[in-house]
């Protein structure tokens, strides 16, 4: 089911109006409404890839009680158990036929031609994000950070809690499962916030992101036909389009958990106004660069360790966090080119520079230094996004390429440039997003104009609300 | 949770009212622009209503979709020819057309124009163009969906396989009437589209259509682009297979013909010549040239005129329309052709 689907329209009240209404006095029984619900959620899009969502949450909620062994030994055991088991299935369903034809590519570099088996099964929708959540639970159980629960129906609405399911934000057990296990109470102010940011959410997918993927898809898909200025015009309308598209994803769900009750880590805090690229990964798909950085990075040694075990790090994280996007090579040259890009912030120790703050504090506009920084760290995103958004690496390399040949020349040939009309949904937006930038967009202080953006907003979702476009991190 | 609940439902009123205000306000000052989304679909439809509704000294008539609109120029047959062809319409569109002109005109001959993919398919515009322009009576279109029900469930829809489900074809229904009666929401999916239009609008575009097809006697010349090597028909490996309703809207037209004694010629519109390296000995396109030949035998007083199938590249304004020397020229192949048969007639 998607989020801006009539399906999710009918669905979500109901939920509700049950949840609240007729379920509310028995936090068990609310659970397993929960859950129930959430199976339906995915359910709807394939009944028999439920079957593999209840089985990886059942091995984990098992593995979860070995690893919680006194026994070191036994503990590792059952924790190597979990990982085996959780990326077998990310291997089986998303990697293995990569890594069939990759071997058949190698083995024809020694002269043996093979010819590669691969696996007919489409790619279960979240699965990437519910291997992840079973991980993080039983990360932590071995870290010793938190005690298995006893209660299954109780992991398992953690798991499957249908607002983050099939694309985020990736939750942790600590932050997510003791408000699956304390009584919810609703709360107005809550439940409004909540509202507010599903039409935020909504308003960002539905009139924005798939406005621009019609010129966005057209260039991408026909990038021989359009001049170099046309595909830097598709490079930025992917990059706003990708953020629309995942930070609206990700705001309808974490409006949709307040207005349960329930509140989700945040997923983006504006990651095109960053200084540098450390803080744009501070600010975009947080919960899976703090999973990455939590889970992979740190054990790994992090940056304490010397220049070199941190400079190895790095690239291990952003080439993983690549691959962990999709089975393609473009996709871990996208990694691979964040963290080149990472690279000199790490050598000059400038990587933590803007941890807490935000540009412009306190002021209107920035300064001419603080937009040099951002459009450079844009410039570099944008460029990364080629890769990402190309079909393969050939594709994408054609296109950087025919960028740098012609730029320069057509740039006088003004007639045949085109996606102009992008702009139109991205310089609004931007001015949107960044006069709400201190993350307080939700909160306008005079009500009645608050109302009168939000009644705006639903106009355009209105207007434009028509063909249902999958969103773009439901592959991953 | 009371007050929160109060809130959203009276918001979502408050929202609905004014939507609704809205819309009826732009469909009432601009129907041109948000009938439909576009504003050459209604100058073309108004031109259609207007011969049709009134007394004129054409005798003869070119009936079709776009690709007619776009490809025959009536002038070049002769001044009493008049182009009715209506975009995006087959046999249904053309029989209502050519009775409500036949109330006030006496028809001589008429071209039946379409793509043979028209002539084959669904009604895939009817709820775009042939609803809110009011192009039928609300009783044919009664009539229209007892047919539907009985024979092809979906065939205004353009997909017949989701619509065999009863409710979701009742619900169409309902919201059909409503748009036939142009209830403002249910113009909701053409209001971008219309404002867009809106906004890009030229005046002398707007005021000079109707003058121009008035000049050419209801022909628009498509696009100035003069090449396209689009392929326009991908069918290809399966056979052709007339929708029933589309057949019997033909049977119709005929039948009415020959009791109005008019003579009807059949002719398909030509396909570029990518479309036709791509199409040629296909089972579409072999299945399709067969029909044209069983509907000679089944309609006898049917005159068809299948050359040319296709013509070259440069001729054609996108992937299926002639641009104007595609028309000029086919035309002048259409003229020959009727001269010819004339002239047969009279030895």
């Amino acid at each position: 089911m998607l989020f801006n689907s009539v399906e999710y329209l009918i669905f979500f009240p109901i939920v509700f109006i049950f949840y609240w209404f007729s379920f509310n006095k028995n936090l068990r029984q609310q659970n397993i409404f929960l859950l129930i619900s959430s199976y339906i959620f995915y359910g709807w899009w394939s009944w028999k890839f439920l079957a593999l969502l209840i089985l990886s949450t059942l091995l984990d909620y098992l593995y979860a009680f070995g690893v919680n062994f006194e026994n070191k030994n036994k503990a590792k055991l059952f924790l190597w158990l979990s990982i085996i088991n959780n990326l077998g299935i990310l291997f089986i369903f998303k990697y293995f036929n990569f890594f069939s034809n990759e071997l058949v590519e190698i083995f024809k570099i020694f002269g043996i031609k093979l010819s590669p088996y691969f696996l007919n099964f489409a790619l279960p929708i979240g699965i990437s994000f519910y291997t992840f959540h079973g991980m993080s639970y039983v990360f932590d159980i071995y870290n010793k950070v938190r005690k298995p629960v006893k209660n299954f129906s109780d992991y398992a609405v953690f798991v499957s809690f249908f607002p983050l399911l099939v694309a985020g934000p990736i939750e942790r057990a600590n932050h997510l499962l003791p408000q699956v296990q304390t009584k919810r109470e609703f709360k107005y102010i809550q439940a409004t916030q909540g509202l507010r940011l599903i039409l935020w959410g909504l308003f960002k997918k539905i009139v924005i992101a798939d406005s621009i993927s019609l010129t966005v898809d057209e260039i991408f898909n026909n990038y021989h036909s359009f001049n170099s200025i046309s595909l830097v015009i598709a490079a930025i309308g992917f990059s706003f389009q990708i953020y629309c598209d995942f930070s609206g994803y990700s705001d309808i769900a974490i409006g949709s958990a307040k207005l349960l009750g329930f509140e989700l880590l945040s997923n983006f805090k504006f990651p095109y106004f960053s200084r540098n690229i450390a803080e744009f990964w501070r600010r975009w798909h947080i919960s899976l660069s703090s999973w990455f950085k939590d889970y992979l990075y740190i054990p790994l040694g992090g940056s304490k360790n010397g220049l070199p075990i941190a400079i190895r790090n790095t690239f291990i994280i952003f080439i993983v966090s690549g691959f962990w996007h999709g089975a393609k090579w473009n996709f871990i040259i996208w990694g691979f080119i964040h963290a080149c890009a990472f690279l000199p912030l790490l050598i000059f120790k400038i990587n933590r520079k803007y941890v807490d703050s935000i540009v412009a504090e306190n002021k209107k506009f920035p300064n001419i230094k603080e937009i040099i920084s951002i459009l450079t760290t844009f410039t570099i995103a944008a460029f990364a996004w080629i890769y990402f958004r190309s079909e393969n690496l050939k594709d994408a390399n054609n296109i950087v390429i025919k960028i740098a040949k012609n730029i320069t020349s057509d740039i006088y040939h003004h007639s045949s440039i085109k996606g102009y009309s992008i702009f139109l949904y991205i310089i609004p937006f931007l001015l949107l997003d960044w006069k709400f930038r201190h993350d307080d967009r939700i909160i306008l202080k005079n009500s009645r104009l608050r109302y009168l953006y939000y009644m705006i907003f639903c106009v355009f979702i209105f207007l434009y609300f028509g063909k249902e476009q999958n969103f773009i991190y439901f592959q991953f | 949770m009371k007050h929160f609940l109060k809130k959203t439902l009276l918001s979502v009123i408050l929202l609905f009212v004014l939507l609704h205000f809205g819309i009826l306000l732009l469909l009432s000052i601009y129907p041109q622009y948000f009938l439909n989304g576009d504003s050459k679909d209604y100058y073309i439809n108004n031109f259609n209503k207007n011969y049709t509704n009134e007394r004129s000294n054409f005798t003869n008539l070119i009936i079709g979709d776009s690709r007619g609109l776009a490809g025959i120029k009536p002038k070049l047959l002769g001044e009493k020819w008049l182009n009715l062809c209506l975009p995006g319409s087959n046999f249904l569109e053309g029989y209502y057309t050519l009775k409500k002109i036949s109330n006030k005109n006496k028809i001589d001959t008429l071209i039946l124009n379409y793509g043979i993919d028209y002539i084959e398919g669904n009604s895939y515009f009817f709820n775009r163009r042939t609803i809110p322009f009011n192009n039928i009576s609300i009783s044919n279109l009664k009539n229209l969906e007892k047919l539907e029900d009985t024979l092809t469930p979906g065939f205004l829809y353009g997909n017949e396989k989701k619509y065999e489900n009863s409710f979701l074809l009742r619900f169409e229904k309902f919201k059909r009437k409503l748009k036939y009666n142009h209830s403002p929401l249910l113009y909701r999916e053409t209001i971008i589209d219309g404002i867009s239009n809106l906004i890009k609008r030229s005046q002398k575009d707007d005021s000079t259509i109707n003058l121009k097809m008035k000049k050419n006697n209801g022909q628009i010349d498509f696009e100035q682009t003069y090449k396209n090597t689009s392929i326009g028909i991908l069918t290809k490996d399966r056979t052709f297979n007339q929708n029933i309703i589309n057949r019997l809207y033909l049977d119709s037209l005929l039948a009415f013909s020959n009791k109005n004694k008019i003579v009807v010629i059949m002719t398909i519109s030509p396909i570029n010549k990518s479309t036709y390296l791509f199409l040629n000995n296909s089972t579409y396109w072999t299945t399709s040239l067969k029909y044209l030949e069983t509907i000679k035998i089944k309609y006898p007083s049917l005159i068809v005129f299948k050359n040319p199938e296709f013509m070259n590249n440069d001729m054609f304004s996108d992937d299926r329309h002639l641009n104007k020397f595609g028309a000029i020229s086919y035309t002048q192949i259409l003229k020959k052709e009727i001269n010819n048969l004339k002239k047969f007639k009279n030895d």
